[in-house]
Order: C-alpha cells, then structure tokens, then sequence
C-alpha cells in the first residue's frame, strides 16, 4: 500500500503533538474562578471542533463519491464519521463533566450543547444506515445523500434552537477583537486544537487504510475466474421415495 | 418529466390507504393513546396540562409521523416502485407523489390530534391561523423526509428504528416552530420569523428529496 | 455483472433480434433473473456493453425505452390494497391507455370476474395472470418473462404463448426464462441456457 511508508510519520507526530498539548494543559496557568476544572476546556474546545470539522469532511466527501463514482470518497466519508461521532461523544461528556460543578447542572440548554447533541443521534443514524445495506455502492450512494443532506440541515437546525433559547456564554475565541483569555491559556488550546487535529488525521488515514485492505481483500477474490454466485448451487442428490 | 402522472398515483396512494385503514385504524389510536398517557403521567395538573399540551401535540405527532411514512400501503417497495420505473414514470414524481400522500395523510393525523389535545390539555387557542400554517409546514416536512428517510433505509431490517432516528433530529426546527407560534400567539409576538424559518426548512428537505431519487433508486434492490 | 461483490454474470454475449421469442434457462442462482433485469435496465452492468432498443446504455435508462419495456416478474407488483382492477386502471392511466382497456385485459387473462377483488387476497397464480395482463395493456416492444408458467394452471398456459405472438406480430422481442423448456417449446425460436451466470449452450427451438 503506498500509504504504509508515510502512516507512521502522521502517527508520531500527532503522539508526540498530543502528549506536548496534554502537558501544557497541566502546566497552563490555573483559572482564577474555576480552578482545575477550567483545564478540561482543552479537551472539550478541540473535540468540539474536531466533531464539526469531521462532518464537514464527510459532506465533501459524500458530494465527491456522487460526483466520481469513486469508492475512495466513501471510503473518507465513512471513516470521518466513525471518528466525528468518538470526538463528538467526548464533547458532550467533557462538557457535561464541566458543566456539573460550574453551572450546577449536567446539561443545559445551551444550543450549541442541544446542536452537538443533535450531531451525534444523526450521524449514528448514518453508521446504523450503513450496516443494514450489503451492496457497497448501494450503502454508499445512500450514505452520501444522508452524509449531505444532515450537514445541509444542521444550520437551520441550529438556528431554530439558538431562537428558542439563548443563554449561554457568547464564543469566546472566535469573538472579534481581543480574546479574552490569557495568552498562555489560549496558547496551550490552540497546540490541543492542532493536536487533536493531527489526532484525526491519523485516526483517519488508518480507518481509510482498513477499508481500502477490505476492499482489495474482496476483490481478489474476483478475478475472471473467480467462482460466480451460482456456482454455489449444485443439483440437488436424490432423495429416495420409500415404498409404503 | 410528466407532472400529469402525479394525480393518479396519489389518488392510488391514498385509496389504498382508505382501504387499508392503517393510519385511522393504527397510527392515529396509538398517537391519541400517546397524548392521553402524557397527561396522566405528569399528572391532572390543569394550568401545568394547558401549558404543555401543544407542546406533546407536537412531540407525538413528530414521533407517530415517522409511522405514517413508513405505513405498509405506500409504493416504496422495490418491485412496485420498479413497475412504475418501467411505465416510464421517472423516480422523481414518483418520490413527490410518495411525500405527498404522506403529508396528506399526516394532515389528517394532525386533523384528529389537534381536538384530542384541545380536550385532554385545554390549550388558549389564540393565533390559530397562523398555527394552522405551521401544522402545514410541518406535514410537508415531516412526509417529505420521513420518504426520503423510508428510501435511505429501504430493505434494511433496522428501518422502522432508522427512520425515526433520521427524522426526529433534523425536523426539529418544525416542531419548535409549530411550538412557538403557539406560545408566540398567547403573548401577541409575530409568528413569521418561526414560519419563514420553518419553510426554510421544508425547502432544504423537499429539494433534498427531489435531488436524490433519481441515485436512490438506479439500482436499489 | 455482479451484485454487491458478488460475481452474477459474465461472459454474456448474445442478440435478441424483433420478432423474435427467446428463451433463457439454467439451473436456480445461475443468474437468469438478473439477467432479465439488466435487460429492464434497472441494473447497471459493472462492465460489457448493452444495446437496448437501439440505444446503448446508459442512454437505455430513460422514461422513453423503460415506457417500451414490460418486466413480469416473480412479483407483479401489485398493491394489495387496491384491486386487480384499480392496479391495472393505474397501469393504464400512467401509460395514457384508457381505463375500459384496463379490464379488457384482466378479462383477455380470465380475470373478469376477479377485477374488484382486492389483490392482496387473490392467489399467487391470479396475482401472475394479471401481471401478464399489464403486459397486454401496455403492448411493449421488449417483454421480459420471469417463469410465467408458476402458478398458472395448464388451461392458462397458451396465455404466455398468445400473449408473445402479440408482440412479436409488432415487431417486438420477448424473452422468457423458464424451466419447463419442453411445454414452451414450439413457441421459442432459441434457447439460451446459463449456468452460474455464463451462457453454456444456445439451441434452436
């Protein structure tokens, strides 16, 4: 495969990427109201971004396959969305883990909290579309159409839940002007975004290896002379009539 | 692409529906029961019950409207849908006359709700206009994905789980309008940011649908 | 041809010309079902190339040639809510006949008394003999015939052959896949067997 020389290269960075962000989230400054809890933002911010940016790669993964024809596509889409849906568990849990000891609550109906919630039921939805269908072009251009059609609608989604209740803290980085947050936080959450995104990359590429070996495995198998589907039934051996 | 053929296929659609009875006999009983047990579960409080009715109304009706797609008398059968194929009837009128007996059928339902709510829950019935508008936006949003839904999972064993777990999170703009216009009603604010918002929807979803037949169904089998 | 990743077919070449009746036989699973369905065009060939009433695929997947197509399959395809005749006054309307020829042609395959039962409550070999009459109604130019004579009891038998003559008196093509080679005989020009998806042996009839 000719990925194979180049895997271990993205593996070790996003290793070695993700240990330097893990202790500098331990060595960052401690916040003055919310202490060490404060330090899982640089698990939750990341995965958050990571849940968005995998499903966004699904959807131009799911119009390239459309286009193409190209199993490739599905291949991508499939596997951003196996790894969209782990990051996309880890925000709400840190975020439901943060969100107990500093609001009081598990969950709160924040719309981005509601959104991601969202996010996650749909594309397991799409995973769970996925195993019911045998025929790979089948499964794939259905989970295309789905791949785009639940990016499509999450805006407006959004929209509906940010109308119904708005509560929440404004986004704090990407709020235009100053950030307001320490630059040794906000230095330390920025090499966690890179870090979790060379994470993904690596999480990516390796689930794309595996689907690519599956189909290769199978076709293989189906050379010119490979066996067909009929050749699976014989005449049927005699069945004696007793005589009564 | 005929648009002529639409009217015979909803009115076969609808007929045998009629015939059937799976929505008035099934669907609807089992939505009312859903509506009645509600009540009896948060308890006979009534300005807590005149408070979340419409907001079950709207929760049973998203939930049981996934049943009405999904009911056993619609075309979406691979061998019918092909019969139609080879009448020449392309996979786009075939999948409009599909979403819209559903959205027919989901207006009825809608239809027997709405009095069983007025009833069970004693909601202030203000603003009714524009609350009937937003049922309507909602029946066409919930028949149009729940179709589009019922083909994505056609002849997977899971699909009368999957559907409901496609359609309930991507319609909740719909029912959150069809809420709010209620709610908005009772304290005079304008309901036209939640139907523009909810048409918006609807037109995501309807041409969702008609930009995939036509690749949903080459080679469906 | 192949379903999922699964081989079907392969090595086909065959030419079935107007005004001809072929028949197509092999044992169970050796793919002549969807051979038949390729020739419907509802499936895609993975590789090969497919000429269809003088078009080549994939210019054969149009509402034009699948309007000159009628498939009669193991399923007729008929809503079981609705009866034998409102499933064939469908048929009609879509294909602009108008809805009186629809019972002429339940009545052509015996069915005048059965129109108003609903199909879900007639029998297997009823529900074929009207999946035959969607052929007459429709007067197709290629008709694909998938075992039509399960279920249909020996009086009825002469229907399928009656109902190819009127075709192939147009100037259209049928094909038929059967097992009972020797009870069609006579009425098919040639015989094509597959076995495990390849052609094995052509006959004339």
């Amino acid at each position: 495969m000719t990925t194979s020389n180049r895997r271990p290269l993205i593996d070790v960075a996003a290793a070695s990427l993700l240990l330097t962000g893990f202790a500098g989230a331990l060595l960052a400054p401690t916040d003055r109201l919310q202490g060490d809890l404060q330090r899982l933002m640089y698990v939750h911010v990341p995965s958050a971004w990571l849940a968005y940016l995998s499903f966004a790669v699904t959807l131009v993964a799911s119009v390239a396959r459309l286009r193409t024809r190209r199993d490739r596509w599905d291949d991508l889409a499939v596997s951003s969305v196996e790894v969209g849906v782990f990051f996309t568990a880890l925000t709400l849990a840190t975020g439901s883990l943060w969100g107990k000891p500093v609001w009081g609550v598990w969950w709160t109906w924040d719309p981005r909290l509601v959104t991601t919630a969202l996010l996650f039921l749909v594309y397991l939805a799409y995973l769970g579309v996925r195993r019911g269908i045998v025929d790979p072009d089948v499964r794939a251009r259905r989970s295309a159409i789905l791949g785009i059609i639940a990016f499509v609608q999450i805006p407006i989604v959004h929209m509906s839940v940010v109308w119904w209740r708005t509560l929440h803290q404004p986004p704090t980085v990407l709020k235009p002007g100053q950030p307001s947050m320490d630059t040794a936080m906000l230095g330390v959450l920025l090499l966690n975004v890179v870090a979790f995104t060379a994470t993904y990359a690596a999480l990516v590429r390796r689930r794309v290896d595996i689907a690519r070996a599956e189909a290769a495995a199978e076709d293989a198998l189906l050379s010119d002379d490979s066996p067909l589907a009929g050749d699976a039934v014989t005449a049927p051996t005699h069945v004696e009539v007793l005589d009564v | 692409m005929n648009g002529s053929l639409l009217r015979p296929l909803i009115r076969a659609e609808l007929r045998a529906e009629l015939r059937a009875g799976e929505v008035v006999m099934t669907t609807i009983p089992f939505a009312a029961s859903g509506l009645l047990v509600a009540a009896i579960a948060i308890g006979a409080d009534t300005p807590l019950l005149r408070r979340v009715g419409p907001g079950m109304l709207w929760t049973i009706v998203l939930l049981f409207g996934s049943f009405v797609t999904l009911r056993r008398t619609v075309s979406g059968e691979p061998t019918r849908q092909e019969v139609l194929t080879l009448l020449g009837v392309d996979p786009v009128i075939q999948w409009v006359a599909r979403a819209a007996s559903s959205t027919v059928l989901l207006l009825g339902v809608i239809a027997v709700l709405v009095p069983v709510t007025v009833v069970i829950y004693d909601p202030p019935l203000t603003g009714l206009a524009a609350q009937a508008v937003a049922a309507v936006l909602v029946a066409v949003g919930l028949g149009a994905l729940g179709t589009l839904a019922a083909d994505l999972t056609a002849s997977t064993r899971t699909r009368s789980s999957l559907v409901p777990l496609i359609v309930t999170p991507l319609t909740l703009p719909l029912i959150l309008a069809a809420v709010q216009v209620q709610e908005g009603a009772v304290y005079a604010a304008s309901p036209w940011p939640w139907l523009l918002l909810a048409a918006l929807a609807d037109v995501t979803i309807v041409l969702a649908g008609l930009l995939a037949a036509r690749t949903l169904q080459e080679g469906a089998v | 041809m192949r379903i999922g990743r699964t081989r079907v077919l392969a090595g086909l070449d065959f030419t079935v010309a107007p005004g001809e009746v072929v028949g197509v036989t092999g044992p169970n699973g050796s793919g002549k079902s969807t051979l038949l369905r390729v020739l419907a065009t509802l499936r895609r060939p993975a590789a090969g190339s497919l000429e269809i009433l003088g078009r080549s695929w994939p210019h054969v997947s149009t509402p034009e040639v699948r309007r000159r197509i009628v498939l009669v399959g193991h399923d007729p395809g008929l809503h079981p809510d609705l009866t034998l005749a409102e499933n064939l006054e469908l048929v009609a309307a879509l294909s602009g006949e108008s809805s009186s020829s629809a019972r002429c042609a339940l009545a052509d395959v015996g069915l005048a008394a059965a129109a108003d039962r609903p199909a879900g409550a007639c029998s297997e070999g009823m529900r074929r003999r009207s999946g035959l009459a969607r052929a007459l109604l429709c007067r197709p130019q290629l008709l694909l015939l998938d075992e039509p004579h399960a279920s249909l009891d020996v009086a009825s038998r002469p229907l399928v052959a009656g109902i190819a003559d009127r075709v192939t008196a147009r100037g259209g093509a049928v094909v038929v896949v059967t097992h009972d080679v020797e009870g069609a005989n006579g009425h098919l020009d040639r015989v094509l067997t597959l076995q495990g998806g390849r052609l094995t042996a052509e006959a004339r009839g």
